[in-house]
């Protein structure tokens, strides 16, 4: 399936941590807009995840054609994927592999609380694993 | 060295968690935390600041790991359930049992208490009459903060001699509030 998808790891204290995208077939101004997007979903974010118990969010905001999904850890790490297709199995999917591998980069004691990703091969597995649910057909 | 050894942290399988070790062991490394501590620290407080400091890093690697395992791709959203997961799970996980008691205070909705009768880090410390005052735990107290915070409790943690050990809990104002809402 193609379309625009724009990914945004978030850390606990809502710093920014990772950010990538699939399929982007748009212009360069597209990433600040989504950056924009993502960050204005934050507050609204926290407040589904008051009311449910799922790391899952689903979709949490719209503006105009972009949809905003995100999952929140335990941990209180943030995914958020701003995308313009409704795709929310592969979504959900993409986050939860992520979660796998965001997990066992927590446990890496040369990784610092809410520190920038410096892992190289953890963007290189994000961008796979990416490219398994979104890559063009 | 071994395939395994070579792959990143990436590609290694996570371990099932179950494995034992040696108590000996255990306290042996944690003596040295304190002693570690002690060796920089101006003031007993100091002392207990900086246990904290290292709990709070073994609370924050550990938290999401062990919902992966218990629970996946569910998180608490409830004061009750999240201090559950730590006198259950997360104490199993540290310290091999429950914590023994989990209380409320009765005067101020914002406390809680974890109370642990003999903390097993603490087993082979026994304090000398000028320090009796350092209770070492203050590990513990440390794990409990960061675990409570990343999961999104912003709360407090202290660490006092009573009943054996008690880690007094003080949540933030919003946590509270937004669960009578």
């Amino acid at each position: 399936m193609t379309g625009s998808y724009y990914f945004a790891l978030v850390g606990g204290s809502d710093r920014p941590l990772l950010e990538t995208e699939f399929n982007q077939r748009r212009e360069k101004e597209q990433r600040h807009l989504c950056q924009l997007i993502a960050h204005a979903s934050l507050d609204l974010l926290e407040a589904r995840a008051r009311a449910t118990s799922q790391c899952f969010l689903k979709s949490v905001d719209r503006f105009n054609e972009w949809h905003i999904s995100a999952y929140l850890t335990p941990g209180g790490a943030k995914f958020i994927m701003v995308h313009d297709q409704i795709n929310e199995d592969a979504v959900r999917n993409f986050f939860q592999d992520v979660n796998d591998i965001w997990l066992r980069l927590r446990l890496n004691p040369f990784y610092n609380p809410d520190g920038e990703i410096k892992n190289k091969s953890f963007l290189l597995r994000v961008r796979a694993i990416g490219q398994r649910y979104f890559g063009s057909a | 060295m071994s395939r395994d050894e070579t792959k990143s942290i990436l590609e290694r399988p996570l371990s099932k968690g179950n494995q034992e070790f040696s108590l000996s062991l255990y306290t042996l490394l944690f003596a040295e935390m304190v002693r570690y501590c002690q060796d920089r620290a101006n003031s007993l407080d100091d002392v207990a600041d900086m246990l904290a400091e290292m709990g709070k890093d073994v609370g924050w690697r550990s938290i999401d790991l062990l919902y992966h395992r218990e629970k996946k791709n569910k998180r608490d959203n409830k004061i009750l359930d999240i201090l559950l997961f730590i006198k259950k799970t997360l104490w199993t996980k540290l310290f091999g049992k429950e914590a023994d008691k989990l209380e409320q205070a009765a005067d101020d909705p914002r406390n809680y208490y974890v109370i642990e009768k003999e903390p097993i880090i603490c087993k082979y410390i026994s304090n000398p009459k000028d320090k009796s005052s350092l209770n070492c735990a203050a590990f513990a107290g440390g794990v409990i903060e960061a675990t409570l915070c990343a999961g999104g409790f912003p709360c407090k943690v202290t660490t006092h001699w009573h009943k054996g050990t008690t880690f007094m809990i003080q949540f933030d104002e919003s946590v509270v509030n937004r669960e009578k809402a």
